[in-house]
């Protein structure tokens, strides 16, 4: 008997046969949901969230001692239809080395410690259009996000009296504004994303010129580390939340540590990151699961080695049974010549995942060993 | 994410949108909440674009995107199927109709399936996988799918036959 003999799957047939009533799919409403959700993948996920963010000035988290004086407070905006929405004072100061905040009001979470508010209006037009912000506070010259998408940067109208400039991306429909990026402190910029084609360049201004945070809490890590002589602590990243799926991780990045930094580094730059991934699976590509394809330090580990490829890049990840994943990447130009397999394999043995991902209360202010 | 891509998507998705709408009704049992999960697949897929694209069989990962839809529906706010019970009483007792009788009982008897087992069938008889490619959709074995297959249409034909002899 032929599967199609069969009485059960005759039966299963007919009723698929069954005419159908007019379609309520909406193809036009898949695309657009579609963009606003590789929107926050593309910024939050792979970008901002690894890049969120606070970004450390030149020595790291050792030397962050100085203070930044944020902007300064404001009343809270009142009105609006809401008429709900309060703001927090700004902070006063804004220690490098306190807690980084990114916020997209679309996952209706703040991604760390801080609370973010925005004025009425802003609420507003958030609601109304149905799209998320981002914001993400980074040191000068290291939105990193911004540069690997290839923005392009138009002056706008100062914010609060502080230098501001679009972000522009290409696209088919021409240039559209897609964020604003402006002084936030010395030292320290705010960057100020939302959805493709959600709103208008002085929607931008308006929203930027409503944030306000209180002073977060200090940023704690899911990992220790011991990086070897000629490491740069550039950046940390203590909560790292994907938009869609992948990464509930917590890492630094680290450059080689060779003049200061830049202020406006190269987007192919050298740097070295460490990471720890609490997920329960991570994915290569199309689908396919990481599993370990060698042993590193007696370790079961995936490797990619590219450092006769295309990428030029190393990276190994610990995949330990039953315990967050570690993952030290190399990249960018040079990178691998001059911090090699051995000594990404080293780097990646010495990290030591603390907790879980509900449970920090064993994560550390102190991720450097 | 330019309209080139969305273009290409539109050109993928219309000729299987029909096919994508019955094999999401045949997993719900109703075709506004059928359409509901076609809307949310193909919105993961779009996310995902250049995997389904590029991935060794387009169709069948669709199917696979839609599945997991629909289990992942079921598992979050949608407790049970009752399509006999949503249809309603003034509906039953109509003046016997066969096609109608007939076509409410295999939806009776289909709506009896546990989801897993609806989504075997549809994924094998109607979108034409394979055993090992509906194991692979589901995430189980192929010895999985092969004794969900027959449990399931056993008790398709059990129920069926009961409901055909039971009718006046």
């Amino acid at each position: 008997m032929t599967r199609f003999e069969d009485s059960g799957v005759t039966d299963l047939l007919y009723v698929a046969s069954d005419d159908p009533p007019p379609s309520r799919v909406d193809l036009g409403e898949v695309l657009r949901d579609g963009h606003r959700r590789r929107f926050r993948r593309r910024v939050l996920a792979p970008v901002v969230c690894a890049a969120a963010v606070v970004a450390l000035a030149a020595g790291g988290l050792a030397s962050a001692e100085h203070l930044w004086a944020g902007p300064q407070p404001r009343p809270p905006a009142t009105g609006g239809p809401t008429g709900t929405a309060t703001l927090n004072p700004a902070p006063t100061a804004f220690p490098l080395d306190r807690q980084l905040f990114a916020l997209d009001d679309t996952l209706g979470m703040p991604l760390t410690g801080i609370t973010l508010s925005a004025g009425s209006d802003a609420l507003q037009y958030g609601d109304a259009v149905g799209n998320g912000i981002l914001v993400v506070l980074c040191a000068q010259g290291q939105d990193l996000a911004c540069r690997r998408e290839g923005y392009d940067r138009v002056d706008a109208p100062p914010v609060d009296g502080r230098p501001a400039s679009y972000l522009y991306q290409q696209t088919g429909e021409g240039p559209r504004a897609e964020a604003i990026a402006f002084l936030w402190a010395p030292g320290a910029q705010a960057v100020l994303f939302h959805a493709p084609g959600a709103g208008t360049e002085a929607q931008l201004v308006q929203l930027a010129q409503s944030l306000r945070t209180d002073v977060g809490e200090p940023a704690r890590f899911g990992l220790t580390v011991s990086p070897p002589p000629g490491l740069r602590l550039v950046q940390t990243s203590p909560i790292l939340v994907g938009a869609d799926g992948p990464g509930l991780l917590s890492g630094l990045t680290f450059d080689l540590g060779d003049g200061p930094l830049s202020e406006a580094p190269t987007r192919s730059g050298p740097s070295i990151q460490v990471r720890v991934d609490y997920d329960d699976v991570r994915w290569v590509s199309e689908g396919e699961p990481m599993v370990a394809n060698t042993t590193v330090g007696g370790r079961p580990a995936w490797v990619d080695d590219q450092t006769n490829g295309f990428a030029h890049s190393y990276t190994v990840w610990l995949l330990d049974p039953g315990q967050p994943a570690v993952m030290v990447s190399v990249t960018g130009d040079g990178a691998t010549d001059r911090f090699g397999a051995q000594q990404a394999n080293d780097l990646a043995l010495s990290v030591q995942a603390l907790g879980t991902w509900d449970d920090r209360t064993q994560w550390t202010e102190s991720p450097i060993r | 994410m330019s309209s080139h891509d969305d273009e290409d998507f539109a050109a993928f998705v219309r000729p299987r949108l029909a096919r994508l709408r019955r094999a999401a009704y045949l997993l719900c049992g109703d075709w506004v909440r059928g359409d509901d999960i076609v809307q949310r697949a193909l919105t993961d897929a779009f996310v995902h674009w250049g995997r389904v694209r590029g991935a060794a069989n387009p169709d069948a990962y669709l199917h696979t995107v839609l599945v997991h839809r629909f289990i992942d529906d079921k598992r979050g706010r949608w407790s049970g199927v009752q399509l006999v019970d949503s249809i309603g009483p003034d509906l039953i007792s109509r003046a016997y109709q066969p096609d109608l009788d007939e076509a409410m009982d295999v939806r009776a008897a289909l709506a009896r399936l546990s989801p897993r087992q609806r989504a075997v069938l549809v994924l094998r008889f109607l979108c034409d996988m394979s055993v090992e490619q509906t194991a692979s959709a589901l995430g189980c074995s192929s010895g999985t799918v092969k004794s969900q297959t027959s449990a399931a249409l056993d008790a398709m034909r059990r129920q069926l036959t009961t409901t055909r002899t039971e009718r006046p």
